[in-house]
């Protein structure tokens, strides 16, 4: 799949911030503090995703009786070869600020 | 305890959204309330909730607003949106005809006029049918006609820009310009360019600083997007028009009801200038729903919104005529006529290009109808 011009650096991150979890699930939560999008950005950004069909989404079960389902998402395998093909810009503020989490 | 409350009237709010949210997309309305839930902190579950929701409610109304206005099926296209922009901004203009106590007869003049300019919208189709020598001659005579506008047509203290057609006084450049320029936008042919020549000189001797610079202002867009000769003489000689108007006077006084409404209706109730304001904005709808969306119809409609941009800031900033929202049926005439020529549909959904042939660039995806892709017009 070619490097595409589509993904804006925040979408590029939060694809970044879902290939790092190697296949398992992420929360909302979870990926706006990972990436340092703020959830107003990310949500939409993730329906996009959905859209695309590079996102795949699930209810998880309560943890504990009484607390709400969580929505939870992972990358489909779409959305890792489109991830992988558009990593993070190499200069810019945003890799920066997917590391400054991770560390 | 305050915080408290503020989440459980945050968790209320994301309930509301919930109600919002179009069906396809119930379930993230959901996801966010549910995820503000699982945050500890208040303070943060609050901040979270706050942006996620305000996040969604605003791709909830676009997507709403796309089924409503048929923008997302293809239903509607650059034309009929135009139509409908048309019909709420006349509607507005009447409510501030209304409130401002005008004559009943002024907003009769701009429902009836409201009225062919919709006749001539549905009989679109025929112009689209006709040969290219027809356009070509068409194009001419309106050219002509401008001319003779500013030759024998009514003066007002040295300036002629109207035609006497009974009781009423009919701005000629207003209804054919913008047809004009949108005529050359489809297709920039040798007689275009000559009857747009013929425009400039037209303006030049009203003068009309407002129309020769919508003149301007569409040549330029055009120019951004399709460079050749006819259209470098075509802007060659609106520039040279536009500063012949500049250099002569135009001290005509403010017409009540027509010119200033932008500013006057602000000093009336703010509410009723915001939806003045509102409803000038409504008239560049077409082009900012298509200008960029669709690449085969992207021309039409960046040239048709420059024109009406500009002849919108000149009513903001001069005594020149508000168009639909003021009293003045050559502008809501006009704003229509000129609709005519935009596509019927986005090009690209038919699969076809501008020449209606196969286009390479069909369907959009359900993304694109839903986050449409900004590409170039060039």
């Amino acid at each position: 799949m070619t490097r595409s011009r589509s993904f804006s650096p925040a979408a590029r991150l939060v694809l970044a911030a879902l290939l790092d979890k190697a296949g398992s699930w992420s929360y909302g939560y979870d990926l706006a503090k990972i990436t340092g999008i703020k959830s107003g950005t990310l949500y939409p950004l993730l329906i996009r995703l959905e859209e695309r069909g590079l996102l795949e989404t699930e209810w998880q079960p309560p943890a504990e009786p009484g607390r709400p389902p969580r929505h939870i998402y992972k990358l489909t395998a779409a959305g890792i070869e489109v991830a992988r093909a558009n990593p993070i810009e190499p200069s810019g503020a945003d890799r920066s600020s997917l590391r400054e989490v991770r560390t | 305890m305050i915080r408290r409350t503020v989440r459980k009237l945050s968790d209320r709010l994301l309930v509301q959204l919930v109600g919002l949210a179009p069906a396809h997309l119930r379930d993230w309305a959901e996801a966010v309330r549910s995820e503000a839930a699982a945050i500890a902190d208040d303070g943060e579950a609050l901040r979270f909730a706050a942006g996620a929701g305000s996040g969604l409610a605003l791709t909830f109304i676009k997507v709403r607003l796309n089924d409503a206005l048929g923008l997302a099926s293809g239903r509607t296209g650059p034309r009929r949106l135009a139509a409908l922009a048309a019909i709420a901004a006349v509607m507005i203009g009447v409510v501030h005809l209304h409130v401002a106590d005008a004559a009943s007869s002024l907003i009769l003049v701009n429902i009836a006029s409201l009225g062919v300019g919709l006749a001539l919208l549905a009989g679109a189709a025929v112009w689209r049918g006709l040969p290219e020598s027809a356009r070509s001659i068409a194009a001419m005579i309106m050219a002509g006609l401008l001319v003779l506008t500013s030759l024998f047509g009514v003066s007002s203290d040295g300036v002629v820009r109207w035609v006497a057609a009974g009781p009423l006084l009919v701005q000629s450049s207003l209804i054919l310009l913008p047809a004009l320029l949108m005529m050359f936008a489809r297709k920039t042919t040798a007689a275009g360019a000559v009857a747009l020549v013929v425009g400039a000189v037209a303006m030049a001797m009203q003068p009309d600083r407002a129309m020769a610079g919508a003149m301007v202002a569409g040549i330029a867009m055009l120019w951004l997007l399709h460079r050749n000769w006819q259209v470098k003489i075509a802007l060659a000689a609106s520039a040279l028009g536009f500063v012949a108007t500049m250099v002569q006077a135009d001290n005509l006084p403010p017409v009540r009801f027509t010119e200033g409404v932008f500013t006057q209706t602000w000093q009336v109730h703010p509410l009723l200038g915001f939806a003045v304001a509102s409803a000038g904005a409504l008239l560049l709808l077409p082009a900012a729903a298509f200008g960029t969306r669709d690449r085969n119809c992207a021309r039409q409609c960046a040239v048709f919104g420059a024109t009406w941009l500009a002849i919108i800031l000149a009513a903001v900033i001069g005594h020149y005529p508000t168009p639909l929202v003021g009293y003045g049926g050559s502008a809501i005439i006009g704003y229509l006529l000129s609709a005519c020529m935009l596509p019927p549909t986005p090009l690209a959904r038919q699969g076809l290009d501008s020449a209606g042939k196969p286009s390479a660039r069909a369907q959009p995806d359900n993304l694109a109808r839903l986050f449409p892709r900004r590409t170039s017009c060039a």
